[in-house]
């Protein structure tokens, strides 16, 4: 079979040859005769033409056709070639010729040359191509003679040469394929046997016997011929594979013996075809031998059936499909009928791309399933446990606020009260060990937290300075009561505007500088910060903490780190504390994406580093507080301090926002004060008032401008060094508006300040009336829900709130809070979480929903024991506008007043309200404020004008841009110069842009804008006329004192 | 092959015994075979009728008359070739009854070659011109009247009856030409040129189209079409001819063989229902046999059928093969010109008288004068005069048979 097809290949070559041979010959043949036969037939025809001229003259002289005829006719007849034969005499006219039926047009247009014989080529009828050969008789004299050869003899020529070349061509063929043919027989022949030899050892017949020689059939390769040399090598070759592979087989049986995992092959129906020894022990039978041929698939992998029925198990369908598998648990079936879990891997077996088994290994894995199950019930158990101590925190942070919260409410009620010096001092140690435990709680909570996982970081936009500023403010007490000095220093380049967790920032400076306090007799605290790398999205900052205290001895500098471990086990007995602060701290450090370290040298001092990453915060709650300022111009403020320093600072700072402050530096001279400024018709609207001075105390100075008639409204605020709790309770008595511990941050002195008078200006403008702000609004009677179940922590809630001067109604669960909310009107509502009957997510969901129908909105505020992450967001969640971690504090709850006072609808709607007012300006009001003071006046003015063309300009641009927030920046910005005038169109375009840009929808801005500008106009000229007329009745100003 | 060795043998060994009976053997090659075979075969059967008469009675002072016969199939070639045995193998007496222009104007030259031993060609079944003059017209004796002759009495004839458009149609070799010639020169005479011709080549058989040639005559508007040719073309011209639809007389000259054509035309007419014998004029050379009044009529009709004579058995170099046996026409123009031949040289070698030599027979020939064969003609040879006759006939077919023409008038144009 082979060897034809080889005979075949070689026969279509020889073919082609022959083919190609044939061709060229062909092609180089018929060229050659039709070379050579055209010039015979030239020249023979140049003969015939020259022999009938020659001969023929006399005879057509004689004017004898028919000889003429005969002669040319014996020609034609006798001269193989000749395709005719034409005589003309000299007209022209045919004397004889050959043509039938007649003389062919193309006859007539052949020419003759009277000198010689011409050859020259004619196609008659189109059809016969000749050789004409014409030649003159007599030089022309008598005519010409045209003889014409047929070419077509010529091609006839050529074709039976190439006719007959092609029989020899073919019988060469013929010959040589024999030829061929014999050759590759003789040569296939042991080919052949050899192929088959070769295919019978494939097939598996006897291939070798034990003395490794060949069987006697196969081919021996006597000869020494090509075929006979590739027989023996053949021969060499298979004895090699077959040693080869004898040592093959040899080393698979080794590895299927050594191995521990089981493994067999089976074929294609299942039936085993080898078995490792471990195998066979696997399964319990005595010898791999005993599994051979037997059907694997029924017998050991016959399924988990109980019902004794077998059910294929995955590994059938892999078997027959010829794919591999990894079963994680199968079920094995032994030979005594017991069952075994293994896992199982299979992987087909291939040969010549045909499926021909299966290698199956498998391992006895119940003992890995018994561990497994072990193991997931100590996984359950450590998570049910685990849940259960996650239970237990949140419980006993619940259940420890609750009695804290009495403790320390009870105590701050307690110590307000008359008591004596050992009572205030017994007290005064309840309240601080109550606070420290406190601290010791939230500290553990939050390691708990943090162990857990669970505790988030917020990202908020917020002031770094004036989170440090209050932390330090914080910790400035107890610095001052251990006499040490504490002060903080944050570099120019550090940006104030961050994003990120202030809380625990904050928790780590607490912590820190706490530390840095504790530990430190003499000397100082410093706080600084740095800036370490910067970006447009980010910055990191050091922090770093430097103190003068003990110090850290070399070898425990690492431990402090460590949870409940303090660099000495003495340390904790000295100073007290969990130990837990510094850990918490360290977490909260990395969670900012930042390190901990420390620097110490004992008895020297100790060096606290961190570094922390920060987003970038867009200005928020500050600048908006700075953004007031400008109102607060040319507002007559007295300053009373009688640390000259401070007096220095504050009068400066007032002055820095463009008031008109008075400094004094004591109650008599504060007073004397007042009364020129009245006198001058200049009264002061806001009194800043240092609480402790030698002889007449802030309180004192208070009580008395108090009870002053006339002084009745004046904004008092209070400064104090410490935050006594008395302090508070007696500046509410005294009608203080505000107070404020120092050391005194700019940016809260500005928003408290603003806070105030932001109030008096409204109802400034809506009365026109007396200039004095009215501490009355501030400390306006609210009517407040207290929805609480605790008694304890009822009593401690309605005192505080009584105590800030509020009416209370208690209700002891969610349900009498929604009956009282519904039967009364109240401004705030303080909620407990959780209550019995109805909790306090439920009683807000209902409120919000009947809420819904009226359109009000009341103020609810949270108060939740829990303290962990994600209270506030439930709070929010269901409705709540606030909230507040027991235990709650005094202060807690007067900011909560504070903030939900001032906000919601019905602010805004008085503001509104209050707006309408025709006139252009409010001229009297304008002059109250500037105090009659002409001459500030013409600034305030000039000011006004000169500043307004560039302040509508960015109004206009951030229309123009339509960036809504630019907007609100730019009108807010604007509305505070127009409110100076109080000019009400001007306020109420600006004011409309204003919101117009914090809704975000511009699309009234250029219409409000039209309006902002034409009021503006108007303003402006009325103002202009408004100085000259003052210009003319010229009143002299009132003078500030000096 | 052996018989053939043999029978050469016999007759080699036979043929001075032959000599020995005093006997004249004229030596003839023509057209035994092939289309053009009826021509040979009656112009032979005429003279043998009249030879076998002569030698029943004795033969000519003793001697009987045999006649050597070689097949040319009426192709030059074969005839040289039969020329040239007849001369120096068999070396006849003289040579006799010759069929065909191209045959016997390529043989010429031969004769002038062996003028020595004084080789004559007698009464050759042709008109052409080369016999009848200088180079080889001293060696050849005609009978019959020329081609020049027959076709100038057309000519004449159509002209006179207002027929002046006359197209030729001709086979194209020495005979057709010389035709050719004969009615382009009478045209001349008249001041008239041809009007159209047309050619077909020699060996055309009745089988074959001449719907072409019709065609290209056809558009000359010919009103008289004067055909040189074989029986078997011309038949197939006037077939075709009629079969277009145009009826134009066509004249034939007396080579044509008219019995022949007749016969073929009969049986076409008979298939196709048409009469092809309207309109159809044949010149003669030789007068009508049924003409009964001439005596010499008379006499070849009785011998005729008194020896009803076969064509010829013991052929030499035979052309082709022939299918069907070849049918004898009782009488035929062609035969009677064979009769009259034989009765010619008959009376030539009476005259001469042995001893029958052959430089003798020119001046013995040439001496003939006013012989009176009963054909009703003169017949004289003489000095540079070797041709016998000058009569033309002119028939027309009626009846299915020829008769004479005595009224042109009814081609009147």
């Amino acid at each position: 079979m082979k060897s034809l097809r080889l005979f075949t290949k070689s026969l279509l070559i020889l073919l082609a040859v022959f083919a190609l041979t044939t061709l060229v010959l062909a092609v180089f043949i018929a060229w050659s005769i039709n070379t050579n036969l055209t010039a015979e037939f030239q020249a023979k025809g140049k003969a015939i033409a020259e022999s009938i001229a020659g001969s023929s003259g006399e005879v057509l002289l004689n004017r004898d056709p028919a000889t003429v005829q005969a002669m040319i006719d014996e020609r034609r007849d006798s001269i193989p070639g000749v395709a005719y034969i034409l005589v003309q005499d000299n007209y022209g006219e045919y004397v004889a010729h050959t043509f039938a039926p007649v003389v062919p047009e193309e006859m007539l247009r052949l020419s003759g040359d009277s000198q010689k014989t011409i050859i020259q080529n004619v196609r008659l009828d189109g059809q016969q191509e000749c050789i004409d050969v014409c030649s003159p008789i007599l030089a022309g004299q008598v005519g010409y003679v045209h003889v014409g050869m047929d070419r077509s003899l010529i091609r006839q020529n050529i074709e039976n040469r190439l006719l007959q070349m092609s029989g020899l061509v073919v019988c060469l063929f013929a010959f040589c394929a024999g030829a061929m043919y014999l050759l590759m027989r003789k040569v296939s022949q042991p080919l052949q046997s050899l192929t088959q030899a070769a295919a019978r050892l494939a097939g598996g017949d006897a291939l070798m016997n034990d003395d490794a020689t060949l069987p006697e059939w196969f081919p021996t390769g006597n000869g020494s011929d090509e075929v006979s040399e590739l027989t023996k090598a053949f021969r060499r070759m298979i004895l090699e594979v077959a040693l080869r592979e004898k040592g093959l087989k040899q080393q698979f049986k080794l590895l299927l013996d050594s191995t521990a995992e089981a493994l067999y092959g089976i074929d294609v129906t299942g039936v085993c075809i080898f078995c490792n020894p471990a195998c066979a022990q696997l399964l319990g039978y005595g010898k791999p031998d005993d599994l051979l041929g037997r059907n694997m698939l029924d017998l050991v992998h016959r399924g988990r059936s109980t019902d004794g029925a077998p059910e294929p198990s995955g590994l059938t369908g892999a078997v027959r499909h010829g794919y591999g598998i990894h079963v994680d648990n199968d079920l094995v079936w032994r030979a005594d009928g017991t069952s075994f879990s293994a896992e199982l891997w299979c992987n087909p077996m291939h040969r010549d791309g045909k499926l021909t088994g299966t290698v199956v290994s498998f391992v006895d894995i119940s003992a890995r399933k018994r561990i497994e199950a072990e193991l997931h019930h100590a996984k359950q158990a450590a998570e049910a446990a685990n849940l259960a101590k996650s239970e237990f925190l949140a419980n006993m942070s619940h259940e420890i606020r609750t009695p804290m919260n009495g403790i320390l409410g009870m105590t701050e009620l307690a110590l307000d009260t008359d008591l004596s010096k050992e009572q205030r001092e017994y007290l005064n140690a309840v309240n601080s060990s109550a606070n420290s435990l406190l601290t010791i709680i939230n500290d553990i909570l939050d390691f708990s937290k943090i162990e857990a996982g669970k505790l988030e970081m917020e990202q908020i936009d917020f002031s770094l300075r004036e989170s440090i500023g209050s932390t330090m403010r914080t910790l400035n007490l107890r610095a001052h009561e251990k006499g040490l000095e504490l002060a903080h220093d944050i570099s120019a380049a550090v940006p104030d505007h961050l994003n990120g967790d202030p809380t625990r920032l904050q928790q780590i400076l607490l912590n820190l500088v706490g530390n840095a306090l504790k530990f430190t007799q003499h000397g100082e605290v410093v706080l600084s910060v740095e800036v370490v790398r910067q970006s447009s999205t980010e910055s990191e900052l050091h922090f770093i903490v430097r103190d003068t205290g003990i110090g850290i001895p070399a070898d425990k500098l690492k431990l402090v780190f460590e949870p409940f471990a303090q660099a000495d086990g003495s340390t904790t007995r000295r100073f007290g504390g969990t130990g837990l602060g510094l850990t918490i701290s360290t977490r909260l450090v990395e969670m900012m994406g930042g390190k901990i370290w420390v620097e110490s040298e004992l008895n020297q001092g100790t060096v606290f580093h961190f570094t922390a990453r920060f987003g970038v915060g867009s200005p928020g709650v500050s600048s908006a507080v700075l953004a007031l300022a400008p109102r607060l111009k040319d507002i007559p403020v007295l300053v009373v301090d009688d640390n000259a320093t401070n007096l220095r600072i504050l009068k400066d700072t007032v002055s820095n926002w463009l008031m008109k402050p008075t400094a004094v530096d004591c109650g008599p001279a504060a007073l004397q004060a007042l009364d020129q400024a009245a006198a001058a018709k200049e009264p002061f609207r806001l009194i800043l008032l240092d609480a402790r001075m030698p002889e007449m105390d802030g309180f004192m100075l208070a009580e008395r401008i108090k009870q002053h008639p006339g002084y009745e409204h004046v904004s008092i605020m209070m400064l104090t060094s410490d935050n006594q709790r008395g302090d508070i309770a007696r500046c509410r008595e005294l009608g203080v508006t505000a107070y404020i511990v120092k050391p005194i941050q700019q940016t809260e002195l500005l928003s408290t300040m603003a806070k105030a008078l932001r109030l008096s200006m409204q109802r400034n403008g809506k009365t026109g009336a007396a200039p004095l702000i009215s501490g009355s609004r501030a400390s306006k009677r609210l009517n407040i829900l207290l929805a609480e179940d605790n008694p304890v922590n009822q009593m401690v809630a309605v005192k505080l709130l009584e105590k800030l001067g509020h009416r209370v109604v208690v209700a002891a669960n969610g349900r009498i809070a929604l009956n009282e909310w519904q039967n009364q009107t109240f401004d705030l509502i303080f909620m407990d979480v959780q209550m019995p009957e109805m909790g306090g997510f439920e009683a807000t969901a209902v409120i919000r929903k009947e809420e819904k129908q009226t359109g009000r909105h009341i103020p609810i505020v949270a108060m939740t024991a829990h303290a962990m992450k994600g209270d506030r967001e439930r709070c929010l969640a269901a409705g709540m506008d606030g909230y507040l971690a027991k235990p709650v504090q005094a202060r807690d709850l007067r900011e909560a007043i504070d903030v939900f006072r001032t906000s919601g609808s019905q602010t805004i709607a008085a503001v509104t309200a209050e707006t309408h007012t025709p006139a252009v300006f409010d001229k009297d009001g304008l002059l109250e404020r500037v105090a009659g003071d002409r001459v500030f006046l013409k600034e305030l003015i000039g000011l006004f004008i000169g500043d307004c063309p560039a302040q509508l300009a960015d109004v206009r641009e951030a229309i123009a841009q339509s960036n809504a927030a630019k907007l609100r920046r730019a009108s807010h910005t604007f509305k505070g110069s127009i409110s100076n005038f109080c000019a009400s169109t001007a306020f109420e375009a600006i004011y409309r842009l204003e919101l117009l840009g914090r809704s975000g929808d511009l699309t009234d801005a250029p219409s409000a804008y039209d309006q902002l500008e034409a009021a503006v106009r108007i303003l402006q000229s009325s103002l202009e006329s408004l100085l000259n007329e003052s210009a003319e009745n010229k009143t002299e100003p009132a003078l500030a004192p000096a | 092959m052996k018989r053939i060795l043999f029978w050469i043998g016999v007759l080699i060994l036979w043929w001075p015994a032959r000599i020995g009976a005093q006997e004249i053997v004229l030596g003839t090659s023509a057209a035994f075979s092939g289309p053009s075979k009826g021509l040979g075969i009656e112009l032979y059967r005429g003279a043998t009728a009249y030879f076998e008469q002569v030698n029943s009675h004795g033969g000519v002072h003793g001697h009987k008359i045999a006649i050597k016969t070689y097949d040319d199939g009426y192709n030059p070639t074969p005839a040289i070739e039969n020329t040239i045995q007849l001369i120096e193998k068999d070396n006849v007496f003289l040579l006799f009854n010759y069929v065909g222009t191209p045959t016997v104007t390529r043989c010429l030259p031969l004769l002038k070659h062996n003028q020595d031993r004084s080789v004559y060609l007698f009464f050759p079944f042709t008109g052409a011109q080369p016999q009848r003059q200088p180079p080889y017209g001293e060696f050849v004796f005609n009978l019959r009247a020329s081609y020049y002759q027959e076709t100038g009495g057309l000519v004449d004839h159509f002209v006179e009856i207002g027929r002046k458009r006359i197209a030729v149609f001709y086979q194209i070799d020495a005979y057709g030409r010389n035709g050719w010639e004969g009615v382009r020169s009478a045209l001349a005479q008249h001041g008239l040129k041809m009007a159209g011709e047309a050619t077909y080549r020699r060996g055309t058989t009745y089988q074959d189209s001449m719907s072409t040639q019709v065609e290209i005559l056809r558009k000359t508007e010919a009103d008289a079409v004067i055909c040189i040719g074989s029986y078997a073309a011309c038949g197939a011209f006037v077939r075709d001819t009629r079969d277009a639809g145009w009826d134009v007389p066509i004249a034939n000259v007396s080579f044509v063989g008219s019995e022949s054509m007749l016969a073929l035309l009969n049986e076409t007419g008979r298939t196709t229902g048409r009469d092809y014998t309207v309109n159809l004029i044949n010149s003669q050379v030789v007068p009508s046999y049924h003409d009964l009044e001439l005596p010499a009529v008379r006499e070849y009709r009785a011998l005729m059928d008194r020896h009803n004579p076969q064509p010829p058995r013991d052929v030499q170099n035979r052309q082709f093969q022939e299918s069907a046996e070849y049918k004898p026409l009782s009488y035929s123009f062609v035969s009677l010109e064979g009769f009259l031949n034989a009765k010619l040289l008959v009376a030539i070698l009476e005259k001469m008288g042995p001893p029958f030599q052959r430089h003798r027979l020119k001046s013995v020939a040439e001496s003939l004068r006013d012989l009176d064969l009963g054909a009703g003609a003169q017949f004289s040879f003489g000095d540079g005069r070797h041709q016998a006759s000058d009569r033309v006939y002119y028939t027309v077919v009626k009846n299915g048979q020829f008769e004479s023409l005595l009224d042109w008038k009814r081609w009147q144009r």
